[in-house]
């Protein structure tokens, strides 16, 4: 699993405070990926900056921004820096716990695959 | 050949060897291949805003590949563990979830400018569990799609509809979560090229209440099957005009000894006793 899908992807159980989901890392890797930087520029309007940096920050890396720069376009150090944390880095193992204390339900990430399916009692 | 849908549940049909052997046979791969480039084709992408679309029934990757060339950043649901392993090891770049898409899924409103599905949705009409309801499965998988869209999305499913109930399933509850629509028929006229194309659009024409099926491609020869097919209607619907004669009655006789006569046999002469009405004294049957 990558943080691309981690910033758009929601507790699959309940319906309110089921978002970000909170993750909890065994193992990660980072398998380099080319950069594009047009595909970058036009993800960057979809992401939820402020989740995305805070899920950074608390995986290690203290030195991402708080918000996205002006003049993003031309900020190449940002943008490489963003592709790393988007497409390069991945969670081979760990899970990811719905925030909302009363579900606070745990799904497990196998070989960089989350698993969101649903017990026949929790549909 | 049976159905993979009457056989088993796609996450037991998909395990590790068919996953294997999907991805390695070459003919399915450019089967799967063809309608991906068909059904991105209908989706008629506007690259320059289009930045993430979701891929429902992703399985190994095939149509993932696709997006990605298409310079498209992409989600893939799958059931199947074993496909998703596949398409995990061929480094495939879209993301790849483990989610049974009958249950439903929650991602962030609006995030999606578009989704595709090839080969998959006819799999939310049958059922292997008591506890599970294809129309509720239906109703879920739709109105999550609806949420995670954008306004004005467009999603393309190609499936195989067993039968139409099965079309009639899918559609109302499409229908029912607020999108529009029409199903695309490529190649109408032949049984084994025919493909269905299920176009949705989110928002605008609200107001229409069913959906059209529209012709999509029809290759050169199709025409030619046209005629020919009309004119075995036609011998059809002539030989069905002509009424059954009863067995054994005077008029069946009459028309076998003269066949008979024609075929130049030895024929008993017609008198007033042929085809008589006989008592039959309950001595024959």
């Amino acid at each position: 699993m990558r943080l691309l899908v981690h910033n758009l992807l929601m507790c699959n159980k309940c319906d309110k405070n089921n978002y970000p989901l909170k993750i909890e890392v065994n193992k990660s890797v980072i398998m380099e990926l080319e950069f594009k930087k047009d595909a970058i520029l036009k993800l960057i309007p979809k992401l939820d900056f402020e989740v995305l940096s805070n899920t950074v920050r608390e995986l290690g890396f203290k030195q991402f921004p708080k918000q996205i720069p002006p003049n993003v376009e031309q900020d190449l150090a940002f943008l490489k820096d963003l592709h790393r944390v988007l497409f390069e880095t991945h969670i081979m193992d760990g899970q990811l716990t719905c925030p909302n204390p009363s579900c606070k339900r745990n799904y497990p990430i196998t070989n960089g695959i989350p698993n969101m399916i649903l017990t026949e009692d929790e549909q | 050949m049976s159905r993979p849908e009457s056989q088993l549940p796609p996450n037991l049909y998909y395990n590790e060897q068919e996953s294997v052997k999907y991805t390695n046979c070459n003919r399915i791969i450019n089967i799967q291949t063809q309608l991906s480039e068909r059904a991105i084709q209908l989706l008629d992408l506007d690259l320059d805003e289009c930045s993430l679309v979701l891929d429902i029934g992703c399985g190994s990757g095939i149509s993932g590949f696709y997006l990605t060339q298409e310079g498209v950043n992409w989600v893939g649901l799958d059931i199947s563990e074993s496909m998703l392993n596949v398409a995990q090891q061929e480094k495939t770049e879209g993301e790849l979830l483990l989610c049974d898409i009958g249950q439903g899924f929650k991602f962030r409103p609006g995030v999606f400018d578009a989704a595709i599905s090839i080969s998959v949705i006819q799999w939310l009409c049958v059922s292997f569990k008591k506890s599970e309801n294809p129309y509720k499965r239906c109703t879920a998988f739709f109105e999550s799609l609806r949420n995670c869209l954008k306004n004005n999305a467009r999603a393309v499913f190609q499936f195989y509809p067993e039968n139409n109930e099965q079309i009639n399933m899918i559609t109302s509850a499409a229908l029912r979560a607020g999108f529009s629509g029409d199903i695309v028929v490529d190649y109408p006229n032949s049984a084994k090229a025919k493909k269905l194309y299920l176009v949705l659009q989110l928002g605008g024409q609200s107001s229409k209440k069913t959906m059209d099926v529209i012709q999509g491609l029809i290759e050169e020869s199709d025409e030619e099957k046209v005629k020919v097919i009309g004119r075995q209607q036609k011998k059809i619907r002539k030989q069905k005009k002509q009424k059954k004669i009863s067995e054994k009655s005077k008029l069946w006789i009459l028309k076998r000894k003269e066949k008979q006569t024609r075929l130049g046999r030895k024929v008993k002469k017609t008198t007033k006793y042929t085809g008589r009405k006989r008592n039959n004294l309950g001595l024959f049957k």
